[in-house]
């Protein structure tokens, strides 16, 4: 769903404006949903393993059993990431992806595989790797000005 | 990898994202008149958009239980993540090869505009057309600037 968010704002541009806020925060909300996904896959979940809750409790299982570490949630980092990297250049859309991203940890939790604690530190992670990322791309804005100046030579962007 | 996106729920989802960025592409088309992306008058598109996006899902969701663990028949997220990229700029070309063979005779902006706003009144195939035949133009004109010395 936030994919397909980030499809559509990437072509909803204003008319006349070439500023390209809205191909600014797909670009962003990319980079911050790869490091979040990153951190979450390659550097917690290579030391850190938490079992998952219908492991040792008997819950309502909604979804099927996953089988990585259950801290932190992935789905949580990743989609406050995206909503995070959103937010600094599109408010309204980025409050938007932030709800979801509530509903969507909620599920996890309500769902049974993930315990509250999980989605709050994936949440945490995505929020932080989104703020990074966020004052990485405002601070070098060479690399994604160059993406968009080829989507624009293109007439993509 | 790429034997496990080759399955019918890889096909199914692959299907899911191709049709709801269609929609998206209406959807937002629609919303800033940008006739090229469009496949229709602007109200029917954005009705057109908004059937196509909801029919997918309902489709994608209600025909078959889609709760499937990835280390059975379902998806890993790199593997959701290609089939994503791949199914939205499948949808991307379709978009705009249907909307500029729909619009071809309706759409024929002379001025030259550049980005997305290129597309307000003008088919992609018209203005990826024209600035060809600029660039080829320029480039004749350095020829011949270079070969007279």
């Amino acid at each position: 769903m936030a994919s397909l968010v980030m499809f559509g704002l990437w072509f909803s541009s204003k008319v006349g404006d070439s500023s390209g806020i809205n191909q600014m925060a797909v670009l962003n909300a990319i980079g911050a949903l790869a490091i979040a996904n990153m951190m979450v896959d390659w550097l917690i979940n290579s030391f850190y393993f938490r079992p998952r809750p219908f492991i040792n409790h008997e819950v309502n299982l909604l979804f099927y059993e996953p089988t990585d570490s259950s801290f932190p949630s992935n789905p949580a980092a990743v989609s406050f990431a995206v909503a995070t990297g959103i937010f600094y250049w599109n408010k309204p859309i980025g409050i938007i992806l932030y709800c979801l991203a509530v509903i969507f940890s909620i599920s996890r939790v309500y769902g049974g595989v993930s315990y509250p604690f999980d989605a709050f530190g994936g949440a945490m992670l995505g929020v932080t790797s989104g703020a990074v990322v966020t004052v990485a791309i405002v601070k070098f804005q060479t690399i994604p000005q160059f993406v968009i100046k080829i989507a624009r030579s293109l007439h993509l962007g | 990898m790429l034997a496990g996106m080759l399955t019918a729920f890889g096909l199914d989802y692959f299907l899911l994202v191709f049709l709801s960025a269609i929609g998206i592409l209406q959807i937002v088309g629609a919303y800033r008149c940008r006739r090229g992306l469009l496949f229709f008058k602007r109200t029917t598109s954005y009705i057109l958009g908004i059937g196509v996006l909801l029919v997918s899902f309902i489709w994608f969701f209600g025909s078959q239980p889609r709760n499937i663990p990835d280390t059975s028949a379902g998806l890993d997220g790199n593997q959701q993540a290609i089939l994503f990229c791949l199914g939205s700029i499948a949808a991307l070309i379709a978009t705009l090869t249907v909307s500029s063979f729909l619009n071809w005779s309706v759409l024929k902006e002379e001025e030259q505009i550049t980005g997305l706003d290129a597309l307000n009144r003008n088919t992609y195939a018209r203005v990826m057309l024209k600035g060809m035949k600029s660039r080829w133009r320029h480039y004749i004109k350095l020829m011949k600037e270079f070969l007279s010395g």
